[in-house]
């Protein structure tokens, strides 16, 4: 009977944990992954799952060249949870988004997409 | 003296050359690998299965029923270092045969150490190697469970397809594992005469086969699609699956055998929260020596780098 409560008691404790904080992934963006937006956007918002550090999160964006067409540094636009870009005046075309993120607690992620301006 | 202190030297700076770029969960670039039901997941983490649940119908394994059979196993997996892992399964076995008593008792006690051996991120590929040693003896043994134990060289690998130019191929990724065991008493087989009737019979010992153990998934991961390929507005349960398939085989590596290879398909689904995962799948016997009846398992697992940070989920060594 004994170890039956301790198993219990051990997955009562685990589940109901809650993340101290965890892995910041890729929640919604604007424009939003794989999209095609008719008007080009000023910036590139990412809103993430966890707390990022902005001095540790980097955004690049390139055209179809390689070019990077970002203008100005990576900063929060809200809460921790919200980092955003500003870009040059884009020209129709699929631009590449590549994100690294470092959490609130250290954690490490990074993540691709693309989107397109319409001609 | 000197030649030692140079060596470890030496050594620690070629382990420090060679860890990868490590993170918590099994991430390579822009993949998180998650942890399947019926195969172990390609990498080193620090996580916790609690429980792992199968359950089957006598006859899955070709043996006779009715009766059922509930496994409740358990594992903790724990990173040394950024790149290799010590990790204890176990679980709590309940044999119920109908017109006879229940059975049950613990498994025998499985240690792995695990080494996280390449990651190439760019192509989300992680290659790992690996040793499991059953404890035989570890099992409670009025059950049936096993005195003698094994040891099995193991590979891991996972390999994501995010790198394909094609967009909705994207999210899927293969998992895969194969093992050679090796154990610790073999299975012999010898004839028994019947004083009475003069009838020769094939009895074995208490021995086991070494054995080739395997299996592989596809995934297909609806956080990756989303988050990498193309945002379709998925309602947050349904953007927070993984759609999975895992095949499985087992195959005697000599005569004789008490059984011959057996497959099982699995296919299911695994829910990925920021805490852990939760995944269902049924087990399907996929050639007469693996049964006839469709069994469950069922798993919930805890991210430890990511609810304990500061304790369970760092390695010991940073």
């Amino acid at each position: 009977m004994r170890p039956i409560l301790i198993a219990a008691a051990g997955a009562a404790f685990l589940l109901t944990a809650r993340p101290v904080s965890a892995h910041a992934f890729l929640k919604t963006a604007a424009p939003a992954v794989g999209s095609t937006v008719q008007q080009p956007p000023s910036q590139i918002a990412i809103e993430f799952t966890e707390g990022v550090e902005p001095k540790f999160s980097t955004i690049a964006v390139q055209d179809a060249a390689g070019a990077s067409v970002v203008a100005g540094p990576v900063h929060l636009a809200g809460d921790d949870t919200h980092l955003a870009i500003g870009l040059k005046t884009l020209l129709p075309g699929t631009y590449k988004v590549t994100w690294h993120a470092t959490a609130v607690d250290t954690h490490k992620t990074e993540g691709h997409y693309t989107f397109t301006v319409a001609p | 003296m000197r030649d030692l202190r140079s060596a470890a030297l030496m050594a620690a700076a070629l382990l420090a050359c060679a860890s990868p770029k490590a993170y918590a969960h099994v991430i390579a670039g822009d993949r998180v690998f998650p942890v399947t039901l019926t195969i172990d997941d390609p990498g080193v983490a620090d996580e916790a299965s609690l429980p792992a649940l199968t359950y089957q119908r006598s006859g899955a394994n070709g043996g006779t029923g009715p009766g059922h059979d509930i496994d409740l196993g358990y594992e903790f997996d724990k990173t040394i270092t950024p790149d290799t892992a010590l990790i204890i399964n176990g679980g709590y076995n309940i044999q119920q045969m109908n017109g006879s008593k229940t059975q049950t008792g613990f498994d025998n006690i499985i240690i792995t150490g695990k080494w996280q051996a390449y990651t190439n991120a760019a192509h989300e590929f992680v290659v790992s190697l690996g040793v499991q040693r059953e404890l035989g003896g570890t099992a409670t043994l009025h059950d049936g469970g096993d005195k003698y134990g094994s040891t099995a060289p193991t590979a891991y690998f996972g390999k994501g397809f995010g790198d394909l130019p094609i967009g909705m191929f994207r999210p899927l990724a293969i998992t895969g594992e194969l093992s050679y065991t090796i154990a610790d008493k073999k299975l012999k087989a010898f004839q028994v005469s019947d004083p009475d009737s003069g009838l020769i019979s094939t009895q074995f010992n208490n021995g086991s086969n070494n054995a080739w153990n395997g299996g592989f998934s596809v995934q297909y991961s609806l956080p990756y699609l989303q988050a990498q390929v193309k945002d379709l507005g998925l309602p947050t349960f349904i953007g927070n699956l993984i759609p999975v398939v895992e095949v499985t085989w087992s195959s005697p590596a000599g005569s004789p055998s008490a059984q011959g290879t057996t497959w099982t398909v699995a296919p299911g689904v695994i829910y990925m929260a920021q805490w852990g995962e939760i995944g269902l799948e049924a087990l399907i016997p996929a050639n007469r020596a693996a049964g006839t009846n469709v069994g469950v398992a069922a798993l919930v697992h805890f991210f430890f780098d990511d609810l304990y940070p500061n304790s369970l989920g760092k390695p010991l060594f940073p």
